[in-house]
């Protein structure tokens, strides 16, 4: 696992921004696509920086996620498939993910993306109930989910999961109970949970200012999650993380590689990476990206491109925040005492003299011989245990 | 200058009614100051002065008009501060004068400041010029006000000066007048020397300057001179007049205006109200009407950063330089630590004072709600305590009875807001003691009010109610004896020493429960239920719970990007670090201010 690399590719386009949404996505710019793609396998070869003896790095692990994914043509993604299994070498079981639009794909697209080596699809659902897919402005129904999601056990797809979001306006226990029976009764490998955040400057936002609709009562987003998480439970799923579950050991590796704070290659407009104690990020507008990608200029070190907006080194301080709010959210593992010690050189509990047993007393955390975890209840109060630590 | 042809004059006028502006032309019309070096409201001195548009500090300038008659007059316009925080300075600025312009807003019509001002200046007899300023807008009633003034001064409507200070009609007119009516000192110039302070300010250099009005003898430079109140004697290091800036003189005579720069370290070495005399052929007598100005109104002040006590101590050293009615000592706090406990002529003062820390030496501050004085009679022993502040009160067991501070208070408003008046102020346990009608539509309410009632929210609820048309001017009454009781906040079970009160018994009950309900929205959940309670004495007369905290999570950080997650994690961290603590509770800082929110219903 020491080499392990994993490869995040953004790809911000949409034909419909929905009302919650203040991703780096563009509803307008579809036109751009094919460069787009052209530009992508430009940056993947400069961020792969293969070495002058032919050298690639070995993933473990292939996200596409945006914006909308399946938005893009299979020959779009011939392209970037191309350039990633020429400039990286691939382990045959490595995980290849990809977010899907329902209601958007038929059955010859999703065979071919499982031709060109995709084995793990994300289907954003949000909802099985009518009204809170509409308040979204979700352009699919829940029969458009069970369609895509037959057609793609069809094809061969044994590796699916969803998103699901609560603490949605005018939502009630009853109502996300509905869409988890109807996550349930899809029978998949693996379900995310989000919880609704009212961004600025999002439709949703507006109206909530304008009172269109009361806010999501706090307390009742806590009771929607410990509704789920005995729901889940006892439907077969190990909840892993704060926000995911999985069944059969069917977890998501390329997002284990974030939460266990192990490095990744970000490409693509607006992409975050983290590799070789360099965190940057790439331009967010695609005509800006485009543009840099057909720059005759020398390609700066690995991991960065031509494409990167910023980067800097991460400092011991920051490795230590980092650690902390990326392995707490793993509910299983948790934090590697030794291992933070060792490469700190100072223990958790002489780096947090009041916090640890503030925490530990409150009952947010706990120990449990080298790994310290979350408990239960700090699970949905994670931001209280983090903020403390940093 | 022959005493004969020296005018000494002031201008009495409310906020926003255009005094500033008058004094800038009578500069320009005498070419005292030439336009080019004309600077908007030149009197004004302070940034925040001309923000406020209020004059903070009397200031003083000398002119020479040559008028009609061909005769040149030395002319001293006494500028007067325009708020009623400062009567006092108001009061020997006029004492300074022997005649006054009275400037009244030709679109607003007389408001109660100027009416008290307006009175003390006829207490001084002075002369009254009526003035009435603003004639170039549209929504000017020149001759309704002009009757107005004539009701509540005696003097014909058709003898006021309609001008525009603003387009500098008829600014000649003003000055013909003051040399006709505007009668000369008439003092002795062989008595021995006698000066009154009307202003002072401090100068790094020159020490306290006092601003003087010579009503006998003359002094030369190099004279010492002796404060009559305190017996202190010192060698001016220069003396001089007001040209509009300080220009050395070789003496000052009698009737004159100017400033005597005394070197001294401490305004309270040099008050303004004293009288300075020479200490080589010193006066029997002090000026009349000589009085210590005293601090009505007390705040803590705490840094929200505790690294900033020093600053905020340096600030404090600072301003009181300049302002010898503020004071302030240590005072610690369990909730918020270590600040000061300051005295303030008023709430008007009190803002300014804020204001200036704040912005002049960019201090965040917590300022706890404004108190008074309350006098305490001790049982058994019989003796009296003084406090300042709510958390001083002794236990109510060796009490034998509180009084607090009452004053005179005066509210001019158009009558259709008579009954919101009376209601504000009834709710305040106000008590009306009378009323007059200076013009047709128009109404002086007068009360007696207790100042604890005034300092909170009183203002601005009386601006709101008249929308904006009442004005209040109030004066000290004396000390009532009333049942009050110290209103005590307990969060989380402890009392917290910043938020306690003094209320009266039978507002107890809905202010606690007021308080107690601002506090809960106030102060965010935590990671266990808190109780809040307010309680007077061991009685707990109302409460509530904040809620423990359930949800507090980060559900996605998006294709890895934990940057934007830890951005909102410092955040809240540094929103944290603002808090106060007490016990295990994180208090926001507006917690503290709570009090000032409550409203009336």
């Amino acid at each position: 696992m020491k080499n392990q690399l994993s490869l995040y590719l953004h790809i911000p386009f949409c034909r419909h921004r929905c009302s919650y949404c203040d991703f780096n996505t563009y509803v307008s710019l579809q036109g751009l696509q094919r460069m787009y793609a052209e530009a992508l396998a430009v940056e993947i070869e400069q961020a792969a920086a293969v070495d002058a003896y032919g050298g690639k790095r070995p993933l473990s692990t292939i996200f596409f996620g945006g914006g909308t994914p399946s938005i893009m043509t299979i020959e779009e993604l011939e392209l970037i498939f191309t350039a990633v299994s020429q400039n990286f070498t691939l382990a045959p079981e490595a995980e290849v993910s990809m977010e899907v639009n329902p209601g958007t794909v038929d059955i010859a697209y999703l065979t071919a993306l499982r031709d060109l080596g995709v084995n793990r699809l994300s289907f954003g659902v949000q909802t099985a109930v009518a009204s809170e897919l509409a308040l979204l402005e979700r352009e699919h129904s829940f029969a458009d989910v069970q369609t895509v999601i037959a057609q793609s056990r069809a094809v061969g797809f044994d590796n699916i999961s969803i998103d699901l979001i609560y603490g949605l306006p005018n939502q009630t226990l009853d109502s996300w109970e509905k869409s988890l029976q109807a996550a349930r009764d899809l029978e998949l490998e693996h379900i995310s949970l989000y919880c609704l955040t009212i961004e600025p400057g999002t439709p949703m936002q507006r109206w909530a200012d304008d009172g269109q609709f009361p806010l999501p009562d706090p307390d009742l987003a806590a009771d929607q999650y410990l509704l789920a998480t005995k729901f889940l439970a006892d439907a077969g799923f190990e909840q892993y993380e704060i926000s995911n579950w999985a069944r059969n050991g069917r977890v998501c590796h390329h997002n284990l590689t974030y939460w266990r704070n192990q490095p990744y290659v970000g490409v693509g407009a607006g992409a975050h990476g983290y590799a070789a104690d360099t965190r940057y990020h790439i331009v967010q507008q695609p005509r800006v990206y485009i543009r840099r990608m057909k720059a005759d200029r020398p390609r700066p070190p690995f991991p960065l491109t031509l494409a990167v907006a910023g980067h800097h080194s991460v400092t011991r301080a920051e490795a230590m925040t980092d650690t902390i709010v990326t392995q707490l959210r793993l509910l299983h593992e948790g934090l590697d005492l030794p291992a933070f010690e060792a490469r700190f050189g100072q223990s958790f509990a002489d780096a947090y003299p009041q916090q640890l047993p503030q925490l530990l007393e409150w009952g947010l955390l706990q120990m449990d011989g080298k790994w310290l975890r979350l408990t239960e209840n700090g699970r949905f109060l994670s931001n209280q245990v983090f903020y403390r630590l940093m | 200058m022959n005493q004969e042809n020296i005018r000494n004059f002031c201008i009495i006028a409310h906020i926003d009614h255009g005094k500033s502006t008058l004094a800038d032309r009578l500069l320009q019309e005498t070419g005292t100051v030439s336009d080019r070096e004309m600077r908007e409201q030149l009197l004004d001195n302070m940034e925040l002065e001309r923000e406020k548009g209020v004059t903070i500090k009397a200031s003083a300038v000398r002119m020479n008009y040559t008028a009609d008659n061909g005769e040149t007059y030395e002319m001293n316009l006494i500028d007067t501060p325009g708020h009623v925080d400062f009567s006092y300075e108001v009061s020997r600025a006029l004492q300074s004068c022997e005649g006054a312009i009275l400037v009244v807003d030709a679109t607003q019509g007389v408001e109660a400041q100027t009416l008290a001002n307006l009175y003390l200046a006829i207490e001084s007899d002075l002369e009254i010029i009526p003035v009435i300023n603003k004639i170039d807008l549209p929504a000017a009633m020149p001759d309704d006000v002009a009757e107005e003034v004539e009701s509540v001064t005696g003097i014909p409507a058709e003898d006021a000066i309609l001008i525009s200070a603003k387009t500098g009609e008829n600014i000649k007119a003003v000055l013909e007048s003051i040399v006709k009516h505007v009668p000369p000192p008439v003092q002795d110039p062989n008595a021995p020397f006698r000066a009154l302070i009307f202003d002072s300010h401090y100068d790094t250099y020159k020490g306290v300057i006092a601003y003087v009005r010579v009503f006998e003898g003359s002094m030369r430079h190099r004279q010492w001179v002796r404060m009559m109140t305190n017996g202190i004697e010192v060698e001016p290091i220069e003396i001089g007049t007001f040209n509009p800036m300080m220009q050395k003189q070789t003496a000052l005579t009698v009737g004159e205006v100017g400033y005597i720069a005394t070197g001294l370290k401490d305004v309270r070495e040099c008050r303004v109200g004293d009288t300075i005399t020479l200490k080589d052929r010193p006066a029997a007598d002090l000026l009349p009407g000589y009085e210590m100005v005293k601090p009505m109104v007390f705040a803590g002040f705490y840094p929200t950063e505790g690294e900033d006590y020093n600053t905020l101590k340096e600030a404090l050293e600072r301003l009181q330089l300049n302002d010898a009615a503020l004071v302030y000592e240590p005072e610690t706090s369990t909730a918020l630590n270590f600040g000061f406990r300051c005295g303030f002529l008023g709430l008007f003062h009190m803002e300014i004072i804020q204001e200036r820390l704040e912005r002049e030496y960019d201090l965040d501050l917590v300022a706890t709600a404004p108190s008074v004085r309350y006098k305490i009679m001790m049982a058994h022993t019989g003796v009296e305590r003084i406090i300042e502040s709510p958390a001083e009160l002794p236990d109510p067991g060796t009490i034998e009875s509180i009084s607090e501070p009452w004053m005179h208070v005066q509210i001019f408003t158009p009558d259709e807001y008579y009954g919101v008046v009376m209601d504000l102020v009834i709710k305040r346990r106000g008590v009306f003691t009378g009323q007059e009608y200076p013009a047709s539509g128009r109404v002086v309410l007068k009360f007696d009010l207790p100042l604890s009632e005034i300092i909170i929210d009183f203002y601005d609820k009386l601006k709101s109610g008249t929308r904006g048309y009442a004005s209040m001017d109030y004066d000290f009454e004396g000390y009532r004896a009333a049942k009050l009781v110290k209103l005590d906040v307990l969060v989380a079970k402890q009392p917290v020493d910043a938020l306690a009160m003094i209320v009266h018994e039978d507002d107890a009950y809905h202010r606690g429960q007021r308080l107690v309900t601002a506090l809960r929205k106030l102060i965010p959940r935590q990671m266990f239920e808190v109780p809040i309670q307010a309680a007077v004495g061991n009685r707990v007369i109302s409460r509530a719970n904040v809620k423990a905290l359930r949800k507090d999570v980060t559900a996605k950080c998006y294709g890895g990007d934990i940057s934007r997650k830890k951005k909102l994690l410092a955040k809240q961290k540094k929103g944290k670090k603002r808090m106060k603590m007490i016990g295990n509770v994180e208090v926001p800082q507006e917690a503290f201010m709570a009090v000032l929110q409550l409203g009336d219903d």
